[in-house]
């Protein structure tokens, strides 16, 4: 018989529904299957002859174990199956007429007591350390770093479910021993009780998933700045911006004044005729350079930039809540895509009457004060 | 908590002192328990264990003999007369109402 394969099943249920727990290893056992571990997610049954057993749990960790106690439960007909977190679980042949391993409620209910205030701490300590990680990331953390700062939210969705559990937990405990209290008899439909929890496994996927959209936002709104009330005045040519010796306009593209060929302060930039054939990087409209990884997100911005006169659009943000951002030269007003950090993005700065908009690649800061010369020199 | 609990002994703490006037271990208690009260009271095994080491504790029950697996109990001088109170007690209690419910 021990040669055989152990049988595992997905656990719906948590540890601490004692009184649904224990009707199901007894359901399991009448089909043959006795439990034989416990894992986190799964527990694992021996196949056998079908039998009729008690299951109980003790609500006692293993630093409870000690000979005395087991042999003390082994004589009054209690075998010890298996241990788990804070939990043990004995069973005994239901025809054997073995007495109640608690038939003293006050004494269990001090046992759970004690169980209860254990577990309150952990989960207080959880939600603390919860608390502050989702306000430090709220304060921290923009929509950008979101998605960029993956790796700083990696424990947070890590942490979450474990604190929701010990939650949970909390939960079951406390209804257990309000029912020990009422002296209520437990309901034990396992069936009912898997079903329930589906339901809430279902919901609480939902929720969090909400929560998350919902904090992104709100990190996201919190973020918009009013837009800039005015289209611009005036557009800085890129021959003011970089300079006449640094551009190149090809013949194709000047007869329509349109597709230019850029050397920038520091990089070269095909031109948008390159982007039906190479992987170029970038779109060029009347003189404003849109940076992207490929045309599209180029494409994107431009129509975000468009958008922008129009109205709020999330992906700008105002600098002066970014310390780590490119310094503002002394620009009246100035706004970064979030895009900069990956070295590609868009800048639009507001300096007296006038509107400027530039993209720029890798070195935002040198584009930043490029540009700010030049504007200064102009007005 | 306990203290105060131990000044009124229950019947399981009552039952369990009368058994360990002789050294008993864990499960003999039990047995004993349920001969002497006819069937009327058990004591699981969880309970038992618990007072056990609450006794130990308040010096009312010390060790006899431990071989290894199963320790043997036998009752203080200090539980003795705390027996000793509780029967009196009792024995009063049933001595009054004699008269009413007689």
């Amino acid at each position: 018989m021990s040669g055989e394969k152990l049988v595992k099943r997905y656990r719906f249920l948590r540890i601490w529904q004692i009184a649904e727990n224990e009707a199901w290893f007894a359901e399991m056992s009448k089909q043959g299957f006795h439990l034989h571990s416990l894992g986190s997610l799964f527990a694992a049954f021996r196949p056998g002859e079908p039998a009729e057993y008690i299951y109980s749990i003790e609500p006692l960790s293993e630093e409870a174990n000690n000979e005395e106690r087991l042999t003390l439960y082994a004589d009054a007909g209690w075998e010890f199956v298996t241990q788990m977190e804070q939990l043990q679980v004995f069973r005994a042949p239901a025809q054997a007429n073995v007495k109640q391993i608690h038939t003293d409620r006050s004494l269990y209910l001090e046992l759970l007591q004690e169980r209860k205030k254990a577990l309150f701490k952990s989960t207080l300590n959880g939600l603390i350390f919860g608390i502050s990680y989702t306000a430090f990331a709220l304060y921290r953390f923009t929509i950008l770093a979101t998605f960029l700062g993956v790796f700083f939210f990696v424990p947070y969705f890590f942490f979450f479910p474990n604190l929701f559990n010990l939650l949970l937990d909390y939960y079951y405990l406390h209804h257990y021993i309000k029912n020990q209290h009422l002296q209520k008899q437990i309901k034990t439909d396992y069936q009912q009780a898997v079903r329930k929890r589906k339901l809430m496994q279902g919901a609480v996927c939902l929720t969090g998933l909400l929560c998350l959209v919902f904090i992104i936002q709100i990190a996201c709104q919190a973020k918009i700045k009013k837009p800039l009330a005015l289209a611009p005045e005036y557009l800085l040519t890129l021959e003011e911006i970089y300079g006449k010796e640094n551009i190149v306009v090809t013949a194709e593209n000047s007869a329509e004044n349109k597709f230019t060929t850029v050397k920038s302060l520091r990089y070269t930039w095909t031109d948008y005729a390159d982007h039906a054939t190479n992987n170029a990087s970038y779109a060029v409209i009347y003189g404003n350079v849109y940076i992207g990884k490929n045309v599209r997100t180029a494409g994107q911005m431009v129509k975000a930039v468009v958008m922008h006169w129009k109205k709020p659009v999330s992906i700008f943000n105002s600098i002066e809540e970014y310390t780590h951002k490119p310094q503002n030269p002394g620009f009246d007003e100035l706004y970064l895509s979030d895009n900069y950090l990956t070295g590609m993005g868009v800048i639009i700065a507001r300096q007296g009457k006038y509107v400027y908009d530039i993209s720029f690649i890798r070195d935002g800061q040198l584009v930043l004060d490029a540009l700010y010369r030049q504007v200064t020199q102009l007005q | 908590m306990a203290k105060e609990q131990l000044q009124n002994l229950t019947e399981a703490m009552y039952y369990i002192l009368l058994t360990l006037t002789e050294p008993r271990h864990g499960y003999a208690i039990m047995q004993e328990v349920e001969k002497i009260s006819q069937g009327s009271f058990v004591v699981g095994p969880g309970t038992l264990y618990r007072l056990l080491a609450r006794f130990e504790k308040e010096n009312i029950i010390r060790q006899y003999d431990d071989d290894g697996r199963r320790k043997s109990y036998l009752i203080t001088e200090k539980g003795y007369e705390m027996l000793q109170a509780e029967y009196q007690r009792l024995k009063q209690l049933v001595e009054s109402s004699k008269n009413t419910l007689e």
